[in-house]
């Protein structure tokens, strides 16, 4: 199952999600919210909320079980 | 500016609100990476950890360190990013999550 990412491209602990997932060789997908539109950002950050009722970052998602923030045992959990 | 340089600013923003500093060097000067960058885009370097609106009025309220920070860390030990922590605290103690009270504006 494919793991999605919502992040920051300057936030430093979504700079760690990345790192986690990229080390974990699992398949993922990152969506910047800082680099879509203002449309689209708004679009996903209601996404997010339905998922997390957060628009906090880093989201991953993994059907429907999700991590908000860096937690790498919590992300170890998520990807098992 | 370089990230490096940022390092002194932290600690002098710490000291002069009673707060320290995140002690991990690393992700401090990712901090600053993300402040300078933002700076670059938006004029001012706010919060790496937040969304940007493009409204002036509501983006300076994240201005690092931003208008939340002092009630955060009363309330849970460090800001929302977690640059700036409670001085009295170690970092294993402090959540690792904090609610962003800055929410309200990303529809604006």
């Amino acid at each position: 199952m494919k793991i999605k990412m919502y992040g920051l491209t300057t936030c430093p602990h979504c700079k760690n999600a990345l790192k986690f997932l990229e080390s974990s060789e699992v398949e993922y997908e990152v969506t910047w919210l800082d680099e879509l539109s203002k449309e689209d950002r708004q679009k996903t950050m209601q996404d997010m909320k339905n998922i997390s009722e957060s628009y906090s970052v880093p989201l991953v998602v993994k059907g429907d079980k999700w991590v908000l923030g860096f937690n790498k045992e919590k992300l170890e959990e998520l990807i098992k | 500016m370089k990230p490096e340089e940022y390092l002194s600013i932290f600690e002098r923003v710490a000291e002069k609100k009673g707060w320290k500093a995140s002690p991990d060097k690393k992700l401090l000067l990712s901090f600053a990476e993300g402040l300078l960058k933002n700076k670059e885009r938006y004029g001012m370097p706010i919060c790496p950890c937040r969304m940007a609106t493009g409204e002036k009025d509501i983006d300076k309220l994240i201005i690092c360190p931003c208008v939340y920070a002092q009630g955060d860390i009363e309330q849970y030990n460090r800001c929302f990013c977690g640059l700036y922590l409670n001085r009295d605290y170690q970092e294993k103690d402090i959540v690792k999550f904090v609610p962003d009270q800055h929410f309200k504006y990303y529809f604006e």
